[in-house]
């Protein structure tokens, strides 16, 4: 859990597996951070939802990964 | 032959076209219309709950203004007259703009018109009020919100979808010929599906959405609302803007090349088979109208093709994400300032923004690059492909799961997602007697040729004229 931060990808934190307490924290901190007055018995409804969230924007991730861009510019760039 | 169950009166003009004609053959007047209109819509509001605002007194008087119009020799064209309602979201200067939520503030002065509610005007329509919606614009309206809670006028315990539902069940239950409505995920196609009448959710930006309550910057599409596709059609010209709009006569669409419609002989139709056919969640009954209407199509003439739409399910996941993402940057200082006065599936749907990160919404922007490249291809193949609107007819008010809500029984959202045009059209009835649908989805811009499809298809069948018995209350 101490893993996930705000910042990380849907595809990283379906990886941490967190526990429903988890989950609550997680959705807790983030909702704090936006300044969100968010009841308790909502907060936990909201955290319920978050790895069904998070799989849905993996599915997406996962799509863009497997197909590269080809737009100058955004290859990696390796010294020579 | 007529296919269909046509409960057709004797009496008042069903659909938009009818109507305009009776208006110009002396029949009627823009005033009876109105009133009409104005009687029915005061009549059902209990039951159906069509309207935040009736605007009764103003709409006499510009139906008034159209009859001296019209004896006078100005025409403003196949709207003028015609009893309109406008979705509660769009900025209207003869009434407030609620969203639905007690957490809304216009940003706009009071006597300010949206630009597509002025195009309205322009036509000579007659605007009969504001219709109940989705609380800004977040799916299905929620009883105990404080506003009219909408229901299905084919059965009142079912819902009229949303969040354009208003704007259908005021075209279904003859209060108005026709309606604007908003589509960020299938708004306007879920409720005309699920109402028995044709929606179209215009190309992205085709016609204007400036003065409406924003959702999701990126994906809001305006759209109509008529009993006919020849009514969408009268609307969406008086609605698009100019380069979105075909020559009348000559119908020019991207990836269509120039092409008349006068008879759909030389349409490819695709059938997209795997994931929406295939799809075990789609009633049984909504398959076969499919098929039927398929079978209609190729009557007329139609080339019939199965087509393979790559990624769907992420299409409709991608549309979430950014849906919700920027719903969220749309409503966050609101949300923090005013949580209790959200409705609680609102701020449910929009909180969820929170647990996205800009990773992940651009993610989905780079996805949907993809997909309407996808979609591009699949257009080189096929003009126009065919899918369920709705995968079962409208579901139980009753039903308290507002994650099913949120994940919706719409074939819609991935179209919203590459901004391309669709219809939902009527074509039959499902197991409980609701209405049911197709969706035809063109490549951007071809919202006309969308509609003259449809328009064929309705040549050879009635199940959009068909009306709700509660209309014989009214």
């Amino acid at each position: 859990m101490s893993a996930a931060i705000a910042t990380d990808t849907a595809t990283n934190l379906m990886e941490l597996q967190m526990t429903d307490q988890d989950l609550l924290e997680y959705a807790r901190r983030l909702v704090d951070h936006a300044g969100l007055p968010v009841p308790e018995a909502e907060l936990r409804d909201l955290a319920q939802v978050l790895p069904d969230l998070w799989q849905q924007a993996a599915a997406v991730s996962a799509v863009v990964t497997a197909t590269p861009p080809v737009t100058a510019g955004t290859e990696e760039v390796t010294a020579p | 032959m007529i296919a269909g169950n046509p409960m057709i009166p004797d009496g008042d003009p069903t659909t938009l076209t009818e109507a305009a004609h009776l208006l110009r053959a002396g029949r009627v007047t823009a005033v009876q219309l109105t009133e009409l209109a104005l009687r029915r819509s005061v009549a059902l509001q209990s039951t159906l709950g069509a309207f935040t605002t009736i605007t009764a007194d103003r709409a006499m008087a510009a139906a008034r203004r159209a009859d001296a119009e019209l004896a006078g020799g100005i025409d403003r064209g196949p709207l003028h007259g015609l009893p309109i309602a406008v979705k509660d979201m769009f900025a209207t200067a003869d009434a407030p703009t609620s969203a639905n939520s007690r957490a809304f503030r216009a940003p706009w002065p009071a006597d300010y018109d949206a630009p597509a509610v002025g195009r309205l005007r322009s036509a000579g329509t007659v605007l009969i009020g504001k219709t109940t919606a989705g609380e800004f614009g977040c799916g299905e309206p929620q009883p105990g919100s404080g506003f009219p809670f909408p229901r299905n006028p084919w059965n009142v315990g079912h819902t009229p979808a949303g969040s354009s539902s208003g704007s259908a069940i005021a075209v279904a239950a003859g209060m108005a010929w026709g309606a604007l409505g908003g589509d960020t995920g299938g708004s306007v196609r879920g409720p005309a599906a699920v109402n028995g009448i044709t929606g179209l959710c215009a190309t992205l930006g085709a016609i204007p959405t400036e003065g409406a309550v924003a959702l999701s910057w990126s994906m809001d599409a305006a759209g109509v609302l008529g009993r006919s596709a020849a009514d969408c059609l009268a609307l969406w010209r008086a609605l698009s803007t100019d380069r979105h709009r075909a020559d009348p006569d000559t119908v020019t669409t991207v990836g269509l090349g120039e092409q008349r419609m006068d008879s759909p002989a030389t349409v490819r139709l695709g059938v997209a088979e795997a994931y929406f056919l295939d799809d075990p969640d789609l009633q049984p009954e909504v398959l076969s109208g499919i098929r039927d209407a398929i079978e209609v199509f190729r009557g007329l003439g139609a080339d019939i093709a199965d087509v393979r739409v790559r990624w769907p399910h992420e299409a409709k996941q991608a549309a979430t994400v950014i849906t919700l993402a920027e719903g969220f940057h749309r409503h966050r200082r609101n949300l923090s300032d005013r949580w209790s006065e959200y409705g609680t599936a609102a701020r449910s749907f929009l909180a969820r923004g929170a647990f996205l990160t800009a990773a992940d919404y651009l993610d989905a922007q780079r996805f949907r690059r993809q997909f309407s490249d996808e979609m591009a291809a699949v257009f080189r193949t096929v003009d126009a492909l065919v899918v369920p609107s709705m995968k079962t007819e409208a579901a139980r008010i009753d039903r308290t799961d507002l994650e099913d809500r949120f994940r919706g029984r719409n074939c819609t959202r991935q179209w919203n997602l590459a901004g391309l045009p669709s219809l939902s059209v009527p074509c039959g009835f499902g197991p409980g007697g609701l209405p049911i649908a197709f969706q035809l989805v063109g490549p951007p811009n071809s919202d006309e040729y969308l509609l003259r499809l449809a328009e064929a298809y309705q040549t050879r069948t009635s199940w959009h004229l068909c009306r709700p018995p509660v209309m014989s209350t009214a």
